[in-house]
């Protein structure tokens, strides 16, 4: 057996897939973020970073600040408080860092391959790329013949395909309070307690509301396996449309989980210095850092799984394009296994980004709340709100589930339409994107005698802009 | 007293004296440039002219004049009243004057500062009267006019030595002859005249002599101008940065009353001006004292020292014990300073009766030149003062023969002049076991001192001094404290400590309450309770050297 | 009976704060929220593009315009307006000594007293001897100066002028700031000369028509 057969081989490469995306989008977000930011804000940003290149300085639009961060960093001196607790202190950031990058084991990036599937020979003997069934699993498939034969079993392009899914997340989401809450008690620092503090109080608060606002998910979907919940929705219809109250709940609850402006309470800068890791620095500190930015991306990832129909596009399906309203079908085409994959696998990465660069715009909106707003807003808005949640979609569930079949054909209808209102918005932006990038800008510069006289002898040239 | 009337208020005056020094006595100034009280009053500047209503029955003295009219576009006759010069016309009872509140004094004035500054180069940038120049106090107050010439004003000689100290400027001069009058009547050397009429009017030096002698400085004081120039101050400071201090000369036992002006930033003293009184000076001053400011400066004594090195007062005050340790007080002479200040002598007074000392000699300067006008032959500040502050006080010389007869071993002295010559003085001084100076100079007595206390000079502290008169006079502190120096009786009082013994002073207030009841009068009078002004005491002739 | 702390009445001076009305959809927070959002993406939108394609508002005339107005500063600066008071210099006149005549009326003025003169009068025989001074030492030390322009409005001479474009400079040394005779003489004006348009009437000058003693005969 080669070993591209082995399935420890392709856990491997699932792995290396995932980091990979984790890794580099969480450090460009250290980059979007201030950049977002500035831009915002009207102003620049950072840009000033360059390597010096053939006489040039090489900015890259101040993409290299993230290197220069990271640099910076490793060669910062590894500060430990001479009263810190040393062990819980040096492991405080390993635990807040490993959840982060272990809930990314249960999330699909993409459709189940069949590897049988991805390349065929036609009856004339020639290569072609064949596409498989819309329902159906593919199941062991024998590829070959003679003594090359050798069996395949399909790669589900999760890193591990748990049965428990969600509450796999779950468990693994809550240790992250443990991290935090070790980190500001070991400091030996006031500010790092009370940081500590505020930062497990929190995070207890609103995961119950995080778990309970997808209950409701749950039932609907009928499974807590996350890449059963994409199939659902690409079935029917997104769980932002059929669960929009727990969508805003679990964004929210999402948000304040990441310890995000606007409930960065445990490291307000204003009031607690930096909260629970005042007193890390270098590598310890950047694995703090790091975890919240990796923290945006694995909470995006899940919205999108849960909500946002994972590595699905409207009306794509896994045999190709299906255009089509309940039983009506108005064009079909069918697309290549392989293609569909990849369609699948980038549409997940870049739902995700999308939804990355929506929270860095909510960071940069919002004004942080106060604790006891925090407290309220968690215990007596999300939870109820939740709870309420579960109870109308039981009931709603319930009565449609025991309805006639028109009018289940209805529902069927009204699900294949927001598929298409996500397709038509989805189009209409992508339009108005273009048009409104090609829109030259107006600007209507002040004439006075000071800037008229700038390029009069004695001036002051201005130079380029840099970007 | 007769009384007569000036903007309505009454003056007194005494008869036979001018309106213009009438009005100056109570406070007002009538303008002026060629008047000045301690000269004659030739009234050729024209500024002091005042209306004098007609007396009862009498026709007024009228001009006819012509006033351009625009709107007619023609001449019109008008009649004004004859102005007086002030500095001529002599008060008369009864008589009613105007100045500020006529219309007519102040378009006169307005007229005799547009002529006056006609041909004015106005270069007050670089002008060392600027500040100080009647010439622009007026225009402010009675000018106010834009300039009408447009054609180049007259070019006369610049900076034109008169002499050794004097520097004339002819396009600045105003003629007001102040400065011929004044070598002509108060220092009777009619060396300066005026030559050429109207525009080239200009002063020059008799043919064959310079400007020189003891009172060429004068001149420039009482130019109201910058034409007379010092070179001592010429180009030195702005007045304006200047702060006066009201100083008493120490050139000489005449002691003119002076202003001494310093500038606080760099605390550097820069020039005398003679300060009036009556009494003393009058309104002047003579080249010698007016240049002996820069003794604030020069031949200082700024920091303690032993023979050996420069150190700290508190280490030479430890020396000092250890060379009087058990010493026995007959061997033990103080000697007092005719340059240092009542306040000091007396505080070695005290000192010396703390000591049980009864050897009491006194130093000062040899005498020098001397006129009947104000220079005095005795060069020191205060001879009359040490005489007052203890009797039976003997002289420099017979010190130097109780020295030199081994009878005196140790002393305790004021000041560092002495009236011999300052090299054999030192010499014979070398006698001494011990010698402890106090001085704000150097001289022979700091030179072969075993200890040496910086003290302050007159500029840098206040001090009372009496001059030849037996007059009392108080002189200002002015710059702050040079060097590591204090003044020499608080350097006494710390002496005292040093040597074991208790001051009973140590205060400016507890000393000045130990001076010796005055015998001459008091300047400026500052107790009403002042002892008559009786005949000095016979004995100060200065000793022969 | 009067209490025995009476009331006070509450003083009118004061501005009651204005508080922005509280509405359902305040309350409710998430449309003020949205709105919220919507205000950034738009700033976001346009100033991205405005930075991709190049078409950011001129930092200088555009200042009042949406978009990033900001000043790159060392490579960019903003023109200084004519007027702008710089690094001081002395005038030259066309023999290239110094217009300054040492009347010490800028140190006087000077706020800050950051101006040290030392007038020195021309030598025996020159012809300036008598009309003018001249400053042997000139020394400004600009650590102190505050920029006020005071000694360029009370010079007389039009000697000192402050029109060099030049903003004050940091060094690492206080020394280096304390600016002498001859440095502040060398540095030019924006137009890169040393005179000024001011013409002076100087005593040699052939169109000097003064009338001397002499002449008149």
């Amino acid at each position: 057996m080669p070993f591209y057969q082995h399935p420890f081989f392709w856990t491997l490469v699932k792995i290396l897939l995932l980091l990979a995306f984790l890794v580099n989008v969480a450090g460009l977000l250290t980059w979007v973020d201030r950049r977002l930011g500035g831009v915002i804000q009207d102003r620049i940003g950072p840009n000033r970073a360059y390597i010096p290149l053939l006489g040039k300085k090489l900015r890259v639009a101040g993409l290299l600040h993230t290197a220069a961060d990271g640099l910076k960093f490793f060669f910062k001196e590894d500060f430990v408080p001479p009263r810190a607790d040393k062990l819980l202190f040096a492991i405080a950031p390993i635990i807040s860092m490993f959840p982060v990058l272990a809930i990314g084991a249960v999330i699909p990036m993409g459709d189940t391959i069949c590897p049988g599937s991805i390349v065929g020979k036609s009856a004339a003997g020639n290569t072609v790329w064949p596409w498989v069934q819309r329902l159906g699993q593919c199941g062991i498939e024998t590829v070959g013949s003679g003594i090359d034969a050798y069996k395949l079993a399909p790669i589900t392009l999760m890193v591990a395909p748990l049965s428990v899914g969600l509450l796999y997340v779950f468990a693994i989401a809550g240790q992250g309070i443990v991290g935090a809450a070790i980190a500001g008690t070991s400091s030996d620092n006031k500010f790092s307690l009370m940081g500590a503090l505020r930062a497990a109080s929190q995070m207890v608060s609103y995961e119950v509301a995080m778990g309970l606002s997808l209950v409701g998910a749950m039932m609907l979907y009928g499974t807590i396996r996350l890449d059963e919940m994409v199939r659902w929705q690409n079935e029917n219809a997104w769980g932002v449309f059929v669960q929009p109250l727990a969508c805003v709940l679990f964004f929210v609850a999402a948000v304040a989980e990441q310890k995000r402006i606007p409930f960065d309470l445990p490291e307000a800068e204003s009031e607690l210095v930096s909260g629970y890791f005042t007193e890390y620095s270098g590598a310890k500190f950047m694995m703090f850092y790091f975890a919240e930015y990796a923290e945006v991306v694995t909470s995006s990832m899940l919205l999108v799984t849960i909500f946002f129909g994972g590595w699905s596009l409207p009306f794509f399906h896994r045999d190709g394009l299906t255009l089509a309203f309940g039983d009506n079908t108005i064009f079909q085409s069918h697309v290549p296994h392989i293609w569909m994959i990849i369609i699948g696998v980038l549409t997940f990465f870049g739902k995700t980004i999308l939804l990355c660069w929506f929270q860095a715009v909510v960071r940069w909106s919002l004004p942080r709340f106060r604790y006891d707003q925090l407290m309220k807003l968690g215990w007596r808005v999300l939870l109820p709100a939740s709870l309420a949640n579960i109870l109308v979609t039981g009931v709603v569930w319930l009565a449609i589930s025991s309805s006639s079949a028109s009018t289940q054909m209805i529902f069927k209808i009204l699900g294949d339409c927001t598929q298409a209102v996500v397709a038509l918005a989805a189009t209409y932006g992508i339009i108005r994107f273009i048009i409104g990038f090609f829109t030259p800008s107006v600007h209507n510069p002040l004439r006075i005698m000071s800037a008229q006289k700038r390029t009069a002898p004695g001036g002051n040239e201005t130079l380029p802009i840099q970007t | 007293m007769p009384t007569f009337k000036y903007d309505g208020k009454e003056v007194p005056f005494e008869p036979g004296e001018s309106i213009i020094r009438a009005v100056a006595r109570q406070g007002k100034e009538i303008p002026h440039y060629c008047w000045h009280p301690g000269l004659s009053a030739p009234a050729n500047c024209r500024m002091c002219l005042v209306e004098i209503a007609p007396a009862a029955g009498q026709r007024a003295v009228t001009l006819d004049v012509l006033d351009w009219d625009p709107a007619a576009g023609d001449y019109r006759a008008r009649k004004k009243p004859k102005l007086q010069p002030a500095c001529q016309m002599n008060a008369a009872e009864g008589m009613v004057v105007l100045g500020d509140t006529s219309e007519h004094v102040k378009e006169a004035r307005k007229s005799v500062q547009e002529f006056l500054l006609l041909n004015h180069p106005v270069d007050c940038p670089i002008c060392d009267q600027s500040g100080e120049c009647k010439l622009q106090d007026y225009w402010l107050e009675h000018g106010q006019y834009e300039k009408r010439m447009r054609d180049e004003p007259i070019h006369k000689p610049k900076a034109v030595s008169f002499g050794p100290t004097i520097v004339y400027d002819a396009e600045r001069c105003v003629m007001c002859t102040r400065c011929i009058r004044f070598m002509d009547e108060v220092a009777h050397d009619p060396v300066l005249t005026m030559r050429e009429r109207g525009n080239l009017n200009e002063i020059s030096v008799a043919p064959g002599r310079e400007l020189e002698g003891h009172y060429t400085f004068m001149t420039e004081h009482v130019c109201p101008v910058g034409a007379l120039t010092t070179k001592d101050f010429r180009f030195k400071a702005r007045v304006w940065f200047l702060r006066t201090a009201k100083s008493v000369c120490q050139g000489c036992a005449t002691g003119c009353n002076a202003h001494l002006d310093f500038d606080p930033r760099n605390n550097k003293a820069y020039r005398y001006r003679p300060r009036d009184n009556e009494q003393v000076n009058k309104y002047w001053m003579c080249d010698e004292g007016m240049l002996s400011y820069d003794r604030a400066h020069k031949g200082r004594v700024l920091e303690a020292r032993t023979k050996s090195a420069v150190s700290s007062t508190k280490s030479v005050l430890l020396d000092a014990a250890r060379l009087f340790d058990g010493v026995p007080k007959e061997t033990v002479a103080v000697v007092f300073s005719a340059q240092h200040s009542l306040e000091d002598n007396v505080a070695l007074r005290e000192l010396a009766s703390l000591l049980g000392s009864s050897h009491l000699f006194f130093a000062k300067a040899p005498d020098g030149y001397e006129d009947k006008i104000l220079i005095n032959k005795d060069k020191n500040s205060n001879t009359r003062g040490v005489h007052e502050v203890a009797s039976g006080i003997r002289t420099f010389q017979e010190f130097l023969a109780e020295v030199r007869s081994g009878k005196i071993t140790h002393a305790i002295a004021l000041g560092g002049a002495t009236s011999g010559d300052a090299a054999a003085d030192a010499i014979e001084l070398q006698a001494l076991k011990a010698l402890v100076t106090v001085s704000a100079h150097e001289g022979a007595l700091t030179e072969s001192a075993q200890i040496v206390l910086p003290a302050t000079s007159w500029a840098e502290a206040s001090g009372t001094y009496v001059n030849a008169k037996g007059i009392r006079q108080v002189s200002e502190k002015g710059i702050e404290p040079q060097g590591s120096s204090r003044p020499a009786w608080e350097q006494l009082a710390e002496l005292a400590r040093a040597l074991g013994l208790e001051p009973s002073w140590a205060k400016l207030k507890e000393i000045r309450a130990k001076l010796p009841v005055p015998k001459g009068s008091i300047f400026p009078p500052a107790a009403p309770a002042a002892s008559p002004a009786g005949p000095p005491p016979a004995a100060p002739a200065a000793p022969a050297p | 009976m009067p209490a025995a702390f009476p009331k006070k009445t509450a003083s009118l001076n004061a501005v009651p704060v204005t508080h922005s009305e509280k509405t359902l959809s305040t309350q409710v927070y998430i449309p003020e929220v949205a709105k919220g959002l919507g205000q950034s993406m738009k700033h976001f939108f346009k100033n991205w593009k405005d930075l991709v394609r190049g078409e950011r508002p001129d930092p200088s005339t555009g200042v009042l315009d949406d978009g990033i107005t900001t000043i790159s500063y060392p490579e960019q600066k903003r023109p200084y307006p004519e007027r702008f008071r710089g690094q001081h210099r002395l005038t030259l006149r066309d023999d290239a000594s110094p217009r300054c005549v040492a009347c010490l009326c800028c140190s006087t003025a000077c706020p800050a007293q950051c101006i040290f003169i030392e007038a020195g009068e021309y030598a025996e025989g020159d012809e300036r001897r008598g009309y003018e001074r001249y400053p042997v030492k000139f020394v400004i030390d600009e650590l102190r100066c505050i920029f006020c322009g005071y000694c360029v409005e009370a010079c007389p001479c039009d000697a000192i002028r402050m029109d060099t474009g030049i903003h004050a400079v940091p060094y690492d040394s206080r020394s280096q700031f304390i600016y002498g005779k001859d440095l502040l003489m060398a540095i030019p004006s924006r137009d890169g000369h040393h005179e000024t348009e001011n013409p002076r009437h100087e005593p040699g000058d052939p169109g000097h028509p003064g009338v001397d003693r002499l002449k008149a005969h």
